[in-house]
């Protein structure tokens, strides 16, 4: 019981430390890659990964300032929270699709000052289709406690329909609500005078992207998140899974942001609608 | 009126609302002469002769609404008394004869669809919309009683009480601590956001149980999500500021207010209910560390504030300053709240139709016009509205689906 436990804590920990080693590999991806398949050259992520370096140890020395804790708290939160190997952490309880969703939304929201015209259009239809998520979820799949119970749930009895369901929900989130750009956060920012701020806002800023991904890449395919019965090669096959997926949802963003598809009302609306009647067909088929 | 008086009057009202239909109609008397901008009497009196003569009949029961929530959705100032309407319509609800649930949430959904869309065609704001969501969740909780499933009765019931509690106690708060209307908003951990979880769920526990309900609590569910992002842009708003002052207890005080009233609202008013829960749900319930959602899933929102002020505080590292945790709690707030109520550029001008709607209106007056001289019209240009058909498609495919299950 009690090694249960340790083990669990143990596996929330080195998720932590794994995704956000990952972060600044992500946050270089989203943001050369598009120019690499441009043709242009573009270098390696050595200058993200220290500028996160810096940032984290400035982070476990100095306070940082309110909110932006706070955004920070959220992404982190988060990241403990949703499954990433295996379906055993410690916090996998309280990992409901809806609540972190809006978490993050919120954090996205309050993260410097952004122009609620542009960001109310992206955050609000997020918001319903994430309410959407979550009622598929328990139309389909009643009984499942969050995306652990999901991914539990779906090991012992497949529902594809649901999956498919899942994965236009994702796409719909995906184009309504991409990760932030350079170019957004420059705009946040604009009052803050202060270099070391904004250094620090634009890291907390890629934590909140790369926190998303992760959400929408597990919401896409809750079937390849492990479960702690698997052993030592359940979790290994989980570990490859974790990177592959997250890969995957980097690479469908960046498409969808080279053929300027993002940002669509009436492409999420079509998602949604892919979605509701992919779910309701697997539960009328059955 | 003393702010005492205005939390102890509804209660009482709800009291006596609870157990005699005709002190429900006295009460609407009252209440439709007091009332700033009542419903006009072509609509009203016919609803409530048709509501006193025919008892059981949904029609009646749903010409009822407008008749309740006219005053806080039609005029901009709002109602004066905004939270009655609600009470009042849960109270006809509650007392309704049989009636038909799928028909009632149909004519809901349609007022809402309808006020929504008058309000993005004309360019006005939304009139406080949650009022209406304790009326979905009341029929709610009727279907699922009427379906036998006592547990999404009692879920239902759960969402309903903390909605009206929040919208009862929302007028004293902007009164006393104007910062404490944000508890409505359906942010986690803010008990608006448990309201829109058990929502959602208590829906969805239909739509999995009842064979009938799986489309229409979708669309439910849908709902319930929708009128919570009005709430987003209407709470707090007041039509002559349009800015949520703090509040007399300054930022620090209000943000330690909100962080009291999230943790202890819910727990005080389903401990106060708890019997009432009992009686609808058949066990003794007291959902506070761990919301149920009556089908398997859980939301432990009280871990989650705790998990998440540990991580703030350990970021933010107010031991190190004097009086730190004040001055922390003061800077998250400052400046915060008029942002999260400024202009969004919804519901603020009239829709300009798109050229397309435009070009067909036109169009078809055209056609309509060639039509009495019998001459041939030309079609317009509907390329471009091939996701609307396929849209449309869908529906149709889904009304077949549900229609055949």
């Amino acid at each position: 019981m009690m090694m249960a436990v340790l083990l669990a804590v143990a596996q929330t920990l080195f998720q932590c430390v794994l995704l956000l080693l990952l972060t600044p590999v992500v946050a270089w991806l989203l943001e050369d890659l598009p120019r690499w398949i441009n043709g242009e050259a573009v270098s390696g992520p050595v200058r993200h990964v220290r500028s996160a370096g810096l940032f984290w140890r400035a982070a476990f020395r100095q306070p940082l300032a309110p909110g932006m804790a706070l955004v920070l708290a959220v992404s982190l939160l988060s990241l403990a929270v949703l499954p990433a190997v295996t379906t055993g952490g410690a916090l996998i309880s309280l990992a409901n699709p809806l609540l972190v969703g809006i978490l993050l939304l919120v954090g996205r929201l309050m993260l410097g000052r952004p122009s609620l015209r542009d960001e109310g259009r992206r955050v609000l239809p997020a918001v319903l289709v994430l309410c959407l998520t979550e009622a598929l979820i328990a139309l389909a799949a009643p009984g499942a406690d969050g995306l652990g119970g999901l991914c539990a749930m779906l090991h012992i009895e497949p529902v594809p329909g649901l999956e498919g369901a899942l994965g236009a929900c994702v796409l719909a989130l995906a184009i309504s609500c991409p990760p932030l750009r350079e170019g957004d956060t420059l705009q946040r920012l604009e009052g803050m005078k202060d270099r070391a701020a904004r250094d620090m806002a634009r890291q907390v800023a890629q934590v909140l992207n790369f926190v998303w991904i992760f959400l929408l890449a597990d919401l896409a395919l809750p079937i390849s998140v492990g479960l702690p019965e698997a052993g030592l090669s359940g979790w290994f096959v989980g570990l490859a899974a974790l990177l592959a997926r997250i890969l995957l949802v980097v690479m469908v963003l960046v498409t969808l942001r080279l053929t300027a598809q993002e940002r669509s009302e009436r492409l999420t609306a079509l998602f949604a609608g892919v979605a509701l009647l992919l779910a309701l067909a697997g539960r009328f088929a059955t | 009126m003393t702010g005492q008086g205005r939390i102890v009057l509804p209660a009482a009202l709800v009291a006596i609302l609870a157990t005699s239909a005709p002190a429900i109609a006295v009460a609407l008397g009252v209440w439709m002469t007091q009332e700033r901008r009542a419903c006009p009497l072509w609509w009203a009196l016919p609803a409530l002769l048709c509501s006193v003569l025919i008892p059981d009949s949904t029609v009646a029961l749903l010409a009822l609404f407008p008749v309740l929530y006219w005053p806080a959705l039609s005029s901009r100032d709002g109602a004066l008394f905004p939270a009655l309407s609600s009470l009042l319509a849960v109270a006809v609800l509650w007392h309704a004869g049989a009636i038909n649930p799928i028909f009632c949430m149909a004519g809901l959904g349609a007022m809402i669809l309808l006020v929504l869309g008058r309000c993005a065609l004309w360019g006005e704001k939304p009139g406080d919309l949650g009022l209406l969501r304790p009326a979905i969740l009341a029929t709610l909780m009727i279907a699922a009683q009427d379906e036998g499933l006592t547990t999404g009765a009692r879920i239902a019931l759960e969402a309903l009480l903390l909605d009206l509690t929040l919208l009862v106690l929302y007028v004293p708060a902007l009164r006393l601590l104007p910062a404490l209307a944000i508890l409505r908003l359906p942010f986690p951990p803010l008990p608006g956001f448990i309201v829109l979880w058990l929502g959602i769920h208590a829906a969805l526990g239909l739509a999995a149980g009842v064979q009938g309900w799986s489309v229409i609590g979708v669309f439910v569910a849908l709902l319930i999500g929708l009128i919570s992002l009005v709430d987003v842009l209407t709470v707090g708003r007041r039509p002559e500021a349009g800015v949520l002052p703090v509040g007399p207890a300054g930022p620090a005080g209000a943000v330690g207010a909100i962080a009291l009233a999230t943790i202890l609202l819910p727990l005080i008013v389903f401990g106060v209910f708890s019997p009432v829960l009992h009686h609808v749900g058949g066990e003794w319930v007291w959902p506070f560390w761990s919301l149920g959602g009556g089908d398997g899933a859980h939301l432990r929102l009280p871990a989650i504030v705790l998990l998440l002020g540990a991580i703030w505080l350990w970021l933010v590292k107010s031991w190190r300053v004097e009086r730190g945790l004040e001055k922390a709690f003061a800077d998250l707030f400052s400046g915060r709240i008029q942002t999260a109520q400024g202009e969004t550029g919804l519901f603020e001008e009239p829709a300009a139709l798109p050229w397309v709607l435009r070009r067909l209106i036109v169009g078809g007056r055209g056609r309509a016009r060639a039509m009495m001289s019998l001459k041939v019209g030309k079609m317009p240009d509907t390329r471009r509205m091939a996701v609307g058909l396929w849209l449309v498609l869908l529906a149709l495919v889904l009304a077949v689906l549900g229609l055949t299950s």
